[in-house]
This record gives C-alpha cells, sequence and structure tokens, in this order.
C-alpha cells in the first residue's frame, strides 16, 4: 500500500539520465515523509525516549540514503526501514544493556513521550505493568515479534521482511511467543494480585487465537 | 472469548507510544535530518549505462554459474553477515533460536555455548547441556543459520547455501573484530567518541580492514559516551553517542 503511494507521488518526475540523481532522491524524499513518523514512534517504543529514539531515526534514514538501492527496491519500504531501526537497536542496547531498565522506566518514559487523558494513562499505565513485567520473561526474540504484531501491527509476511526471514517461520514462532505471553501473564498476575488489570485472561491451553492478517 | 482479554489484546492495548503521538516529517527535528542526509554524498553513484551492460553481463555469467552449481547441488554462499549467527534447536527452520554469543569464529561452534548453558535443549538429539554435533549453513540475508545435527546434506535439505570456504576467513575476520570491539566498548565505561573512533580505527587498521569506513556522530553533553554499530553490508562501522549510563 505504501509503495503505491509512493508511486502516485512520484508520478510526474521521471526526466532524462542526468535527472536520475535528482529523481532518485526525490523518491527517497518520498519515502521519508510517508515513513518518518511510523519509524519515529517504532523507535520511541523501544528506546522510551524521544532523544535516543530521534538518534535511532537519525541513523536509519542514513543507512537507508547509503542503502538507496535496496530501499528504492523494497516492496514495504517501511517494513525494511524498520528492520534496519531494529538492528541499529540491537547494536546500540547490546553494548549498554540499557533495555535492563526499560520495564521501571516504561510508564514515566510513556508520559514524557505522549500526552493522553489521565485518566486512560492510569488504567493503561496498571495494564502496561503487568504486560511488560511478562514480556520481560520472554526470550528478546519472542518479544520483539509480539512487539511487531501488537504494536506496530504487522502481518507475518511484513514481520519476515523486518526479521528477514520466512512467513512460514515468523507463524509458527508467533504463535508459540503468544502462547509463552499467555502464560508469563498468568504467572505475573499471580504474584502481583493484579488481576483485575487483564481480566477473563484464556488459559494457556485455549489460547488458540488467530493470528493477525 | 473476545480477542481484547486475551495477554496478546491486553499488550495491544498498552500499546506505550502509538504512531499518531509523535511528531510528524513536517516536524522541524524531521525536516532537519532529511535536509542533513540529502547533503550526504552517497558512496554508491549511479551507474552510467555502459556499466549497466557489464552488469548485464556479469550477472548472465553469474546465473550460468549459479545454474551450474545448482545442478551439482552444492550451493555455496558467503557468509555477509558473520555478526549475526542464528542458532536453531532443530533441524527445522521452524524451531526456536537463540543468537550466538560473540566468538571468534562464523562456524557452527558459535552456538556451542547456547546449547552448554542450556539456552538451547533437544533432549531427542543430547542431553541439557551437551553440545550436539552442529553443522552451518548460509541463510538467504548472508547471516549464519547453525542446526544441530551431523548430517552433510542439512543445508540442502532446507533450502540454504553452505558457507563458502573462500570467504570463511574474512567472516572470522570480522567476528573477531566484532567480539574485540564488544570487550572494549563494555570494559572501559563512558568512552568519549573522539577516543573511541581513534580506537576503532586502529583496530580495524590491525585487522587489515583499513579500507573500511568509520563514521562518528559527534558527542553532545548529553550523549557524551561512544557505542557502536556494524554493518559489514556497507563495510561500515558506525561510532554512536550515547548517555552515560
Amino acid at each position: 500500500m505504501l509503495r503505491e503511494a509512493i508511486e502516485q507521488v512520484s508520478v510526474g518526475n521521471e526526466g532524462s539520465e542526468d535527472d536520475v540523481s535528482k529523481r532518485r532522491a526525490s523518491e527517497f524524499e518520498d519515502i521519508y515523509r510517508l515513513t518518518y513518523q511510523k519509524t519515529l514512534a517504532f523507535a520511541c517504543r523501544r528506546t522510551m525516549t524521544m532523544s535516543d529514539a530521534l538518534d535511532v531515526v537519525s541513523e536509519t534514514y542514513l543507512v537507508a540514503w547509503r542503502r538507496l538501492d535496496k530501499l528504492l527496491a523494497a516492496d514495504e519500504p517501511q517494513a525494511w526501514l524498520y528492520g534496519i531501526a531494529s538492528r541499529i537497536l540491537l547494536n546500540v542496547n547490546r553494548g549498554h544493556r540499557r533495555r535492563e531498565n526499560l520495564l521501571s522506566r516504561a510508564v514515566e518514559a510513556q508520559s514524557e513521550i505522549v500526552e493522553r487523558d489521565p485518566a486512560e494513562s492510569v488504567a493503561e499505565s496498571e495494564e502496561l505493568i503487568v504486560v511488560l513485567a511478562a514480556m520481560a520473561q520472554l526470550s528478546e526474540f519472542d518479544q520483539e515479534l509480539l512487539r511487531l504484531a501488537a504494536y506496530e501491527e504487522l502481518t507475518p509476511t511484513e514481520i519476515a521482511l523486518v526479521l528477514e526471514t520466512r512467513p512460514v517461520i515468523v507463524r509458527g514462532a508467533l504463535f508459540r511467543a503468544r502462547r509463552r505471553l499467555a502464560h508469563a501473564t498468568l504467572r505475573v498476575d499471580k504474584r502481583t494480585g493484579s488481576s483485575g488489570h487483564i481480566h477473563s485472561e484464556k488459559r494457556p491451553a485455549d489460547d488458540d487465537e488467530e493470528l493477525p492478517q | 472469548m473476545k480477542p481484547e482479554w486475551t495477554a496478546f489484546g491486553a499488550l495491544r492495548r498498552t500499546n506505550p507510544v502509538r504512531d499518531n503521538e509523535v511528531p510528524g516529517a513536517d516536524s522541524p527535528e524531521a525536516r532537519e535530518l532529511l535536509t542533513r542526509i540529502l547533503a550526504t554524498p552517497r558512496e554508491q553513484e549511479l551507474r552510467t549505462p555502459a556499466s549497466r551492460r557489464k552488469l548485464r553481463l556479469v550477472l548472465a555469467v553469474a546465473a550460468i554459474s549459479v545454474i551450474t552449481i545448482a545442478a551439482t547441488w552444492i550451493w555455496l554462499r558467503s557468509i555477509s553477515i558473520p555478526n549475526a549467527i542464528i542458532c536453531y534447536q532443530a533441524v527445522d527452520l521452524d524451531a526456536d533460536t537463540a543468537a550466538a554469543p560473540p566468538s571468534e569464529t562464523a562456524t557452527g561452534d558459535a552456538c556451542a555455548p547456547a546449547w552448554e548453558q542450556q539456552t538451547l535443549v533437544n533432549p531427542d538429539i543430547v542431553p541439557p547441556g551437551s553440545v550436539p554435533p552442529l553443522v552451518a549453513c548460509v541463510a538467504e540475508n548472508g547471516a549464519l543459520a547453525v542446526f544441530p545435527s551431523d548430517d552433510t546434506t542439512v543445508c540442502r535439505r532446507l533450502g540454504l547455501a553452505e558457507p563458502d570456504p573462500s570467504t570463511q576467513e574474512s567472516a572470522d575476520n570480522v567476528r573477531v573484530l566484532e567480539s574485540q570491539l564488544i570487550e572494549y566498548f563494555q570494559s572501559e565505561g563512558c568512552i568519549p567518541v573522539d577516543e573511541a573512533t581513534k580506537h576503532v580505527s586502529r583496530v580495524t587498521e590491525d585487522h587489515g580492514l583499513a579500507s573500511w569506513a568509520i563514521e562518528a556522530q559527534p558527542e553532545t553533553p548529553e550523549r557524551p559516551c561512544a557505542s557502536f554499530s556494524i554493518d559489514p553490508d556497507l563495510e561500515t562501522i558506525f561510532i554512536i553517542p550515547i548517555p552515560e549510563s
């Protein structure tokens, strides 16, 4: 869909060979305008500070500019950009283990980044604590799969593009990750007595939700 | 049962930052970044029509080579992303995986710690804590995919290539470089960007990778420390300023 939008924006920009360079820069600009906000939100969700997220976005588009051929050839430029950002985040986080503090910072940081109705924020914050505590018990791979499906609302095929793997692998792994999240949420609920926040949780054995399409 | 009552539904509802809650492409930061990027020269210049013809010829030769190789069922591929090694728990692309810890070789052995530490367990193959025979294949993206098996036809059966031995040395070299850089950045506390850039430059040259680019973003008072990111595809090491932890 994004690819179609970019092609529509680019119509009329064709020129002689001498103009190819300008046209390609213009195509990059079109993609940038259509993807920037989603890419920044993606980075915010994973760094939980706006300044870190802006750095990741800056690095992501710099890499995209250097790999312009690949960006322009990508079927889903947004998913391709998520993939680049994801690897940049991995490298940055690996060295400094900033994710260890993510849970404790998440709720505070959420209010730093976004402005929401106070009542909505409180309810969400309480649920956020339970969900993030459950997420923290999963492997990094499971967490990223679930974030891509829940927050970015990507299909298994798009997730496969981000993670540079095959859709069939993503489908199976996502199914298992969702089941593990359900198990972990039950454990957190029992420990914290916060079952009121994620009510009517299904039993893991019954967790047969359909994958997002 | 309504999906919103499930754990996954709860995760969806608690999206900490929605897309429309952050600045868009018209924000001052976004416009400034775009201007800066467009002013950055690209290393890969556009190809001329003559070079395109050459490229077509090269591609044709390459295609014939691939067909020939495929016909003999020996499919080799270079390990173009040696810093990514994925360890599989079973001979199945759908099996659980773990990332290999830093190591000095881009081979199947890099996954041994994941088995020893029981990050990966498969009682059907070996007792927990034991390391099974490991076979390395090359995934579509150029990363190494390692499976627990002594069957040398595993890669072929999974539709993956085998590592091209001629690229092993350079892949190992990148792996060693990355291990040394991780050790350096983790052991020295807060390293200023200038100092880190000099060190990385020296270490890169020591590994015979003087042609690699080192790109450092300037540090700021809020971000006085350096971290790094390595991109073998681009032959570039990025030095990234981060806050003091």
